[in-house]
């Protein structure tokens, strides 16, 4: 069974290999991982992920939000969002975008793992 | 005529006695006396109202018999007996205060009952007269304010006794000096006398001067013939010092007053409740604060108040006012105004309506005064405030971010190891780490950034251990009974590794070979600040013997350094069907650090 890929966003870049590592235990496939937003569209274009586990909190120009919504004008993926903070204002502008999920961090790996599976269950 | 008339006959000769009684008898009672002595007894005795007198009696004679008469006697009606050859005696009687002469011999009864009547209604006439000017006098005398007659010279003709005390003069010095000498001591009339320019004006004139510490006021009234030639003026002179002390200190406080109002550094003003909130009344302050003169104001002479205040704050303006008037409350307003040189400031008002006795609005009273400079000040710790906020988050942020980083990078280092010593040792630091990284998520969140939530700091504790640990909910079951307490990140840090370790253990030791197990963790904090937190399990428990306290388990010994050292608490255990945990601390001598 081909394994489901992922692109990881997160602009600490330890946080994202260990990111990367727990993905990796649980059986998934992580094609990247990358600090900003634009690195992310560019990426996705060019890697053609499955998911992608998308900070909002990020280097560069651009939040995790807005750089998902250039994505999915291209490319209609499954995001879930991971934050540090459940601001109400961020989870309202996310919401907007139909994400999988938004998930606080420090991220519960089973649940991270139950919402990308459910995505690949139907 | 009545008949009851008493008349008392001095008549030394009988005939003309006799006579006198036919004629009289019809009309009166009638007493008769032959002597000055007799007729002076009956008139101390009795009142009559008509004494017939004959002058020549055999005590008394002449004009003396009439004074003697009259001594006793003002009341009555006299009337004299003359021969006809005595007629110039009789004419002198009547000047002496009889009031008829009668020619003896050629008296009849109509002719003596039409003098009677006649001597009678003179003698009531005259005292009539005499009552009231005696009423006059003494309230001219009663009087405290000088009031006399003055003639053409200036000289006093009457006066009445308070022009004697009020200049103290003498009843003998009086008459014999000019008015201006008596009032102002001097030897002509004063400048702008009223005496002299009611003689060019011919009606009321009046002056105010100053005497020594005498205020005094005189007033003069012409006195005029019947051809309107002044022959002289009614002159009072009042002493009005208390009255004009009393004025001269109301103006000395409107003084002060006034002083003060053109001093404010603010302008006060009176201003109708109109559109264009027209000035009645503006305070010098009213230049530095609008950079337009007070008369420029003043009725709208060159601007409106209205048109300096900015155009956005008006409506809010009139509406605030009308509703306060409504309820005849003070307005307290703080808006822009755009001042002469088109400087903008901020200024703030505190006004009210002046209201008659019936409630009507008269008109609106208050004070604006500039607080530009304190605007933005406010303006200034309100961005700093942003600021210091936004750089505490970013602080809190990135600590939170520092210890997920060191606790990915112990993770992927354990990952690495087979040695399961190391794996659960990695774990348990990692746990500790997010314990404390919790805290600063928590700040980050925390409204004022100073103080979290310990009840959904411990549900969030437990909840990330559970997930650790991979504590299945079929075999445990938890009871939470927190109370929502906040505290200082001084508390909450060591008492997050406190709660790590003692919830860590329960997980890791209380409940061997999976069985079902209970954990209860309540929470509450006392009146006097004293917070409560006590977990209990009903697993094994302590395995004999062993003391906690003495333990080498560094774990435990942590947790009672953190909780004695720095949450300056207790730590207590219970053995009982279980473990139970007390611990208790104290918040309050942790001050807020933000």
């Amino acid at each position: 069974m081909k394994k489901i890929i992922i692109l990881i966003v997160e602009d600490e870049v330890i946080i994202a290999q260990c990111l990367k590592m727990d993905m990796e235990l649980m059986g998934f496939d992580v094609c990247d991982y990358v600090a900003s937003g634009e690195e992310a569209i560019i990426k996705t274009k060019e890697l053609n992920p499955d998911v992608i586990l998308m900070d909002i909190n990020l280097s560069g120009e651009m939040d995790g939000i807005d750089a998902a919504k250039e994505i999915i004008n291209f490319k209609k993926i499954p995001i879930i969002f991971c934050t540090g903070y459940g601001q109400r204002e961020l989870y309202d502008r996310a919401q907007k975008l139909n994400p999988v999920a938004f998930l606080r961090k420090p991220v519960i790996l089973n649940e991270m793992k139950s919402h990308i599976d459910s995505i690949f269950s139907m | 005529m009545k008949k009851e008339l008493n008349i008392l006959i001095i008549e030394g000769n009988h005939e003309e006695a006799v006579l006198l009684k036919e004629s009289l008898l019809v009309i009166s009672s009638i007493k008769f006396v032959k002597t000055l002595k007799q007729a002076i007894k009956e008139i101390q005795n009795f009142e009559f109202e008509i004494i017939f007198l004959d002058l020549e009696l055999s005590d008394s004679t002449g004009m003396n018999t009439l004074s003697e008469v009259l001594k006793y006697a003002e009341k009555t009606t006299v009337i004299v007996f003359s021969g006809l050859e005595d007629k110039k005696v009789g004419l002198e009687a009547i000047h002496r205060g009889a009031q008829d002469y009668l020619v003896t011999g050629s008296l009849n009864s109509d002719m003596l009952s039409r003098i009677v009547n006649y001597s009678i209604k003179r003698k009531q006439g005259e005292r009539i007269i005499k009552d009231s000017a005696m009423r006059w006098l003494s309230t001219f005398n009663a009087m405290s304010d000088s009031v006399s007659i003055i003639d053409n010279d200036g000289f006093l003709i009457e006066y009445n006794s308070a022009t004697l005390d009020m200049f103290d003069i003498s009843e003998k010095d009086v008459k014999t000096r000019h008015c201006w000498d008596i009032v102002h001591n001097l030897s002509e009339p004063i400048e702008n006398c009223p005496i002299v320019r009611m003689k060019n004006s011919k009606k009321h004139e009046s002056m105010v001067f100053q005497d020594s510490e005498r205020w005094l006021e005189v007033s003069v009234d012409p006195i005029c013939d019947s051809e309107g030639n002044i022959k002289g003026a009614v002159h009072v002179v009042s002493d009005i010092t208390s009255s004009k002390q009393a004025e001269i200190e109301l103006k000395n406080q409107f003084n002060t007053y006034y002083t003060l109002l053109q001093n404010l550094n603010g302008m006060v003003y009176n201003c109708e409740n109109d559109n264009k909130w027209t000035m009645n009344f503006v305070s010098e302050g009213c230049f530095n604060l609008t950079g337009y003169k007070p008369e420029d104001l003043i009725q709208n002479k060159k601007i409106a108040f209205m048109d300096i205040i900015l155009s956005e704050y008006r409506d809010i303006i009139w509406g605030e006012w009308q509703d306060q008037l409504k309820r005849q409350e003070t307005v307290e307003m703080t808006y822009q105004i755009k001042t002469a040189s088109g400087k903008i400031k901020w200024v703030w008002e505190r006004g009210q309506g002046v209201f008659d006795e019936k409630g009507k609005l008269l008109n609106l009273e208050g004070y604006i005064t500039d607080i530009t400079e304190r605007k933005n000040a406010e303006d200034q710790i309100a961005r700093d405030l942003e600021v210091k906020d936004t750089l505490l988050k970013e602080l809190y942020h990135r600590t939170k971010n520092n210890m997920q980083v060191i606790s990915s990078m112990l993770k992927m280092q354990a990952q690495h190891s087979e040695n399961e010593f190391i794996h659960e040792s990695f774990k348990e630091i990692i746990h500790k780490i997010q314990a404390m990284s919790l805290v600063h998520q928590k700040l980050y969140q925390a409204e004022d950034l100073s103080r979290i939530n310990l009840k959904e700091y411990i549900e969030d504790i437990l909840k990330l251990l559970m997930i650790s640990y991979n504590i299945r909910s079929e075999l445990f079951s938890f009871k939470l009974d927190l109370k929502n307490v906040f505290v200082t990140i001084d508390s909450a840090t060591p008492l997050g590794l406190v709660l790590n370790e003692l919830i860590s253990n329960v997980f890791k030791h209380s409940f061997p070979d999976n069985r079902k197990g209970k954990l209860k963790i309540s929470m509450e904090q006392e009146e006097s600040g004293d917070i409560n937190i006590q977990l209990t399990d009903n697993g094994v428990g302590f395995s004999p013997g062993f003391n906690p306290e003495k333990t080498e388990s560094m774990g435990l010994q942590t947790a009672y350094s953190l909780v004695n050292y720095q949450l300056n608490g207790s730590l207590s255990y219970k053995v009982k069907d279980g473990l139970s945990w007390f611990i208790k601390f104290n918040d309050a001598k942790n001050k807020l650090r933000v």
